[in-house]
């Protein structure tokens, strides 16, 4: 019985956590993982609020202080919206339609995007 | 218009599909005679007596007009059945992509790096459209998608002006306000008679003794005189609207007017202000105001007609990021759309 409930608990516990830990997610290739809560609202928001639409967001992933908005558009196809961590918020830094642009982590985070 | 809506029904595709998806709503066609233009913002306009909006007006985006083809003159009675293709190369010589009646209507260039449409108004005439967020509400006469009998004479459709959030200019179409407009605005003014002015409201705009049918504002005048505003090279995101990442180059839009009264829309995917107004002035603008910027606003299509009433949009600028619904759809944002007499 005591197991039975602490098995429970732990269930809560793991729930919870998903909804209150900023980053999260299967961890991919080098470090790249899915933004989930907090942190894949804020990027959500810092895309929009450089005037872009959330409409058409397919993935938002992570590593570490760089991240990338992956977006599928009506008549471009899938682009890719690099952001960077810096002073609390997240900075848009560029666009890519292909996965060869900019740092390797960015290139990660591009690759992500599928 | 003599073909039934329940022709749209067939779909040849899926943006065929996303076509049939927007007929809902009863929009019916302004009124798009014209008698002649006013030159109350110095505007000299080859628009002076047309027939009357009528059944069977046809709008055909041929596309395809290039020196290799022959045109096709040939009087279209309705439906017509217009060459499906975008022109192959876009180059800074005007090509038609559109005819009504038989005559043409629209082209196409490239000038400056600038995507740019050519429309004359003595055939087309414009639609101001109100989104389903800027500025919102129904009853519109002019709503958040196209439909109704203006489909039959729909030739392009392209983004409007900045956010509402923004105040950066009015909101009117056919005596409803949804953004009070502001003196000295950069004003997009199309009569009830069919003809569109571009110039400052109260300063050029409206021209006396012409009833309004819809009003957009934004910003003060890119062009004017034909002398891009002083503030291009030297303003940027005060002046011009903040920009994706903050840098000089982004998706930018326009529309202007020459003195012969042809309207031109202008975009491109990555453009400054100085290239925007430069593209413009090199296809006779004579006054422009700034459309909508950043590549999730810009964008612009060609609306193909099928038999059976089916469209197939097609993307006006090279590269852009498009619009889901094809303004077929409801949109959250104020559109234009651009229909033949």
């Amino acid at each position: 019985m005591l197991g039975h409930r602490a098995s429970r608990l732990a269930a809560v516990a793991a729930v919870a956590a998903a909804f209150f830990i900023p980053v999260s997610g299967a961890p991919a290739a080098g470090g790249v993982t899915a933004a989930h809560g907090a942190t894949r609202s804020a990027l959500v928001h810092a895309f929009v609020t450089q005037d872009g639409t959330s409409q058409g967001i397919v993935g938002v992933y992570v590593a570490g202080s760089a991240a990338v908005v992956c977006q599928r558009t009506p008549d471009a196809g899938l682009l890719r919206f690099l952001f960077r961590h810096a002073g609390s918020s997240w900075h848009y830094v560029f666009s890519a339609r292909s996965t060869a642009k900019g740092t390797a982590t960015q290139r990660r985070l591009e690759r992500a995007c599928h | 218009m003599t073909v039934s809506r329940r022709l749209l029904a067939p779909a040849a595709g899926v943006l065929a599909a996303a076509a049939i998806a927007a007929c809902g709503n009863a929009n019916a066609s302004p009124a798009a005679r014209k008698s002649s233009s006013s030159s109350g913002a110095g505007q000299t306009s080859s628009a002076t007596t047309t027939p009357s909006a009528s059944a069977g007006a046809s709008a055909s985006v041929s596309a395809g007009a290039s020196a290799s083809r022959a045109p096709k003159r040939a009087a279209p009675a309705y439906p017509s059945f217009p060459v499906d293709r975008y022109p192959a190369a876009l180059g800074a010589r005007w090509q038609t992509i559109a005819t009504v009646r038989g005559r043409p209507a629209m082209w196409i260039a490239v000038r400056q790096g600038v995507t740019v449409v050519r429309m004359n108004q003595s055939l087309v005439h414009l639609a101001l459209h109100a989104g389903s967020i800027d500025p919102g509400g129904t009853g519109w006469r002019y709503g958040d998608a196209v439909g109704g009998r203006e489909i039959h004479h729909l030739i392009l459709g392209f983004n409007g002006g900045f956010k509402f959030s923004t105040m950066s200019g009015g909101f009117v179409s056919f005596g409803r306000v949804g953004l009070p407009l502001s003196s000295g605005y950069a004003s997009i003014v199309t009569y009830m008679n069919g003809t569109t002015q571009i110039g400052a409201w109260r300063a050029g705009v409206p021209a006396r003794g012409l009833a309004i049918a819809s009003v957009r504002q934004n910003l003060h005048l890119l062009i004017d005189r034909g002398v891009p505003d002083g503030s291009v090279a030297s303003c940027g995101a005060s002046c011009w609207g903040a920009t994706l990442g903050g840098g000089p180059t982004v998706a930018r839009s326009g529309l202007g007017i020459r003195t012969d009264g042809q309207l031109i829309w202008a975009a491109g995917e990555n453009l400054t202000v100085s290239q925007l107004a430069a593209g413009m002035t090199s296809a006779g603008v004579q006054r422009a105001v700034e459309l909508d910027i950043n590549p999730a606003w810009v964008a612009g299509y060609l609306y193909v007609h099928h038999r059976r009433g089916a469209l197939t949009p097609v993307p006006a600028v090279p590269g852009q990021l498009g619009i889901y619904g094809h303004l077929l759809a409801p949109y959250a944002r104020d559109f234009f759309t651009v229909l033949s007499n």
